[in-house]
């Protein structure tokens, strides 16, 4: 489980989120979504203890706060959303970087390659890899972190900043897949996630933020309505719903063929 | 454990089994230095007679005895200690500012120095307290600890440090530093001057086992240390946040790094002057050969610049023996042409 | 000094057997046969006395007379190289005040090579006292005396050629039209008054840069420079083509005296021919 209540976080004089409450549970996947500048990163960093927050958030039972740094590391991993390289490192070992050497399974490396789609690819350099390869690599090595997702009896979880930003439609799904994967075996999932209807389809719980406020946290099919959607985001959508139950939004353009 | 690291080390895409045989070459290149650098000197003493003199267990002469143990062990010893407190204090830097053309100067330690031993060259007459031929090393070291030590108090606001500031502020105190060194300098005398043009050229030629001594632990202490930051730098290399997020204590490494770096190359740039280029050149060589991983770019960037360096002062002492070049001249007029070199053959692999 | 470890006490123990041997054969030496000759003037000395042929290393500074040339060079006065001076097999360095670095002398002294250094200074005494030093550490005094004598009766003879007071300007260098002038307690500023010349460079030690209103606010007579080394010299182009120069008396007049360097600021045995050759020269110029 991780709760945070209560979560000011203030930049300066301006303050960009406004006392909320979110929660997350294990073996759940949790979509962060709403408009940009709504403070859906600001949220996932000050889970992740990247910043100074007022009120309390707690991960798996433990608050965060004055936790070192190695023993969050080993319950959580954050894969933030740009993130070039300082050095020409190979892909291989990028991925071991989150790895201790006292957990370090020799297959990890070669496994959460493949489960990135980028088998055989250990020896490349990371530099000379596309955007979005370099984005799969940072999940495969945040994967190798939390290798297994549940340990002694603990969930571990996974912070992603939109994962699937810089994807082709393939490899978003390869990437919902490995998410729900996870959550399947125990684990916890806190995505921020841009495109709606693959949040939707993935999501159990999905956040909703408008102006540093979660406005709605629920089911998918509870928080994709019209009224909320468009209010968040400040223009006409329809949410309309597949044969099995799945939301999917439509946007409304005024005047446009489809109208 | 040391299973492991043999699966490792069969993995693709680690050069890890690479950078350790690299690690063995590099010994091997230093034993071969330093043992030149005891062989060859401006003097006809021979090391192999000296040897066999000793083996037999007959006197060698005073010349001989003064030549190899007073001039060119020392030397070549501390010539160890600077090329590798050069070379790793160029590559924790690199690490910490997530840049390869990052030079110990950034952190204010040649400007420091170089105020320090310019005050004890031009005022030095006055002090009393310190005996001669310690007044300049040792101001030389104050100065460069002063220089650091503000710039990261300038730098760290409520318990963190900017890596940013730290370069601007850098640079702002190092161009301090130059104007108070420019109005010494115009206030020296023709002696003044050529001394401290002759110290700022860098020289190992004080080498002395006085000196060694006080040296030794300054720079050794901080060389020894260097290892434990590798992960840390590794980390880094993804950003500070993220590095944070992998487990390592960013603040700490960051205080650690600086403290290293002020040690080492304080006490190096003290006992020989501005030897410039190897704590750039070594590193970047290194990663271009076996990979930016500091678990072993660090020790072996220590035995790179420690062989470097013996060989650039050997030639310093013997190029117009028996008169002899400063060596900041030899790193710099060897060094420059071949970083240019390196740098145009493999332009793809340098990212800025 | 801190020789803590084992081979360190080794090293003290051989040291004292050697010093052993060598107070044995120091006995047998009456005067050093073997000498570096470090600083100019000393070496200039060392050739007056015609004893070059037990020189067997110069510094960098000594390039006068011409013979000394083809001694091996141990490096500058100041920054001598200590394996490079074993390297001669001295049995005497002889060396201007302010020779060093004082680690090269810490390690002939361990080799128990003994150093004699010579003091400096920019007046008659001073050149008197260097000649007599010299000679005594090579065993001569009465040729020293001789020459010494010789030198400063050249000196004072000189001395008395009465120039007329001139206001003269030495220009060291003029590296990009800033001028480089001698100001008091330096050799121009002693060879000047020995010529009985006035320094027009007032207020100021040592060699410095002077603005150009200082230039012209001192009004030199005379321009003084160093002969002309290669493209190193200050042409008469550069120099008059310089404002404030060119408005000075000196300027307007187009009065310069190039000397050698090593002559004019040596304070050695040719002080005397260099303050004779100065003191005509400024004779000669506007009467």
């Amino acid at each position: 489980m991780l709760i945070a209540r209560d979560i000011v976080v203030k930049h300066r004089r301006r303050t960009i989120l406004h006392g909320l409450l979110f929660r997350a549970e294990a073996g759940q996947v949790t979509a962060i979504i709403g408009p940009s500048g709504a403070g859906k990163s600001t949220l996932l960093g000050t889970l992740s203890g990247d910043q100074p927050f007022e009120g309390r958030i707690t991960l798996n039972g433990r608050d965060i706060r004055g936790a070192r740094p190695a023993e969050m590391a080993r319950q959580r991993a954050v894969l933030p959303q740009a993130m070039p390289m300082a050095f020409p490192f190979t892909v291989a070992e990028v991925v071991r970087l989150g790895l201790h050497e006292a957990m370090a399974l020799p297959h990890v490396v070669a496994q959460a390659l493949g489960r990135v789609g980028l088998a055989g690819r250990e020896a490349a350099l990371f530099q000379e890899l596309s955007g979005g390869e370099q984005q799969r690599v940072h999940l495969a090595r945040v994967l190798a972190q939390v290798w297994a997702p549940v340990t002694g009896g603990a969930p571990r979880w996974l912070l992603l900043d939109e994962p699937v930003s810089s994807l082709d439609i393939g490899h978003q799904l390869q990437v919902m897949a490995i998410v729900r994967a996870f959550a399947g075996q125990g684990g916890g999932v806190v995505m921020v996630m841009h495109d709606l209807n693959l949040t939707a389809m993935s999501a159990d719980s999905v956040a909703l933020m408008q102006a540093g406020r979660i406005v709605a946290q629920d089911r998918p099919g509870a928080v994709f309505t019209d009224a909320l959607l468009g209010a968040a985001y400040g223009c006409a959508v329809a949410v309309n719903r597949t044969p099995r139950d799945c939301a999917y939004v439509l946007p409304q353009v005024a005047g446009g063929p489809g109208g | 454990m040391v299973a492991v690291s043999q699966t490792w080390a069969r993995a693709p895409g680690d050069r890890s089994a690479a950078a350790r045989r690299l690690t063995a070459v590099l010994a091997l290149m230093l034993a071969l230095a330093a043992l030149a650098g005891l062989a060859a000197g401006a003097s006809g003493t021979s090391l192999w007679s000296a040897l066999a003199d000793l083996a037999a267990g007959r006197e060698l002469s005073l010349r001989d005895r003064v030549v190899l143990w007073d001039i060119r062990l020392p030397r070549v010893m501390m010539g160890c200690l600077v090329g590798a407190a050069l070379a790793v204090s160029g590559a924790v830097l690199q690490g910490l500012f997530r840049n390869p053309l990052v030079d110990p100067g950034i952190v204010g330690v040649s400007a420091g120095a170089s105020l320090g031993a310019v005050v004890a060259i031009v005022l030095g007459g006055s002090v009393a307290v310190i005996p001669a031929q310690w007044l300049v090393p040792v101001a030389a070291f104050a100065g460069a600890w002063a220089a650091t030590l503000t710039l990261y108090r300038i730098a760290t606001r409520a318990g963190r440090t900017s890596v940013a500031t730290m370069l601007l502020a850098g640079i702002a105190l190092t161009a301090l530093a130059m104007a108070l060194t420019g109005l010494l300098v115009y206030m020296a005398d023709d002696a003044q001057l050529r001394d401290f043009t002759f110290w700022n050229m860098g020289s190992l030629s004080g080498a002395s086992w006085s000196k060694l001594a006080v040296a030794a632990p300054l720079i050794g202490l901080p060389l020894l240390a260097a290892p434990a930051l590798a992960r840390g730098l590794n980390g880094l290399a993804l950003g500070e946040a993220a590095a944070g997020h992998i487990g390592i204590e960013v603040q700490r490494l960051k205080a650690a790094a600086v403290l290293i770096v002020a040690a080492a190359t304080g006490a190096a740039v003290a006992v020989s002057g501005g030897i410039g280029f190897v704590g750039i050149v070594v590193p970047h060589l290194l990663r271009l050969v076996s990979g930016p991983d500091h678990r072993y770019l660090l020790p072996n960037a220590a035995l790179l610049g420690a062989a470097l360096l013996v060989l650039a002062d050997l030639a310093s002492r013997t190029v117009i023996a028996p008169a002899e070049l400063p060596i900041g001249i030899i790193t710099a007029v060897i060094g420059g042409p071949f970083f240019l070199y390196v740098l145009l053959r493999q332009r793809g692999l340098v990212d800025l | 000094m801190s020789r803590l470890t084992p081979i360190c006490w080794l090293h003290l123990a051989l040291s004292a057997l050697l010093a052993l041997g060598l107070a044995v054969r120091a006995g047998a030496e009456e005067s050093p046969q073997r000498i570096v000759s470090v600083g100019g003037s000393v070496t200039e000395i060392v050739f007056a006395l015609e004893q070059q042929h037990r020189l067997v290393a110069r510094d960098t500074t000594s390039n006068a007379p011409a013979a000394a040339l083809e001694l091996p060079d141990v490096g500058y006065v100041r920054r001598l190289s200590p394996e490079g001076l074993l390297s001669v097999n001295p049995d005497l360095i002889l060396a201007e005040d302010g020779a060093g670095p004082p680690e090269a002398l810490a390690l002939l002294h361990e080799s128990r090579i003994p150093v004699i250094t010579v003091p400096m200074g920019f007046d008659r005494a001073a050149v008197r006292a260097k000649i007599e030093a010299v000679a005594g550490a090579l065993g001569l005094p009465e040729e020293g005396a001789v020459l010494a004598a010789d030198v400063d009766a050249q000196i004072a003879a000189a001395a008395q050629t009465d120039p007329g007071g001139k206001r003269v300007l030495f220009v060291l260098a003029m590296q990009g039209g800033r001028i480089m002038a001698g100001g008091q307690g330096t050799a121009a500023d002693g060879v000047l008054a020995l010529a009985g010349a006035e320094n027009a460079a007032q207020g100021f030690e040592g060699y410095k840069l002077m603005t150009d209103e200082a230039v012209l606010t001192a009004a030199p007579e005379v321009i003084l420079l160093m002969e002309g080394r290669g493209d190193m010299g200050v042409t008469d182009a550069a120099l008059f083509g310089h404002p404030a120069i060119a408005a000075t008396p000196a300027g307007q007049a187009g009065a310069v005296v190039r000397m050698d360097g090593m002559l004019l600021l040596g304070f050695s045995v040719r002080t005397g021919q260099a303050v004779q050759h100065l003191a005509a020269a400024l004779r000669g110029i506007g009467g």
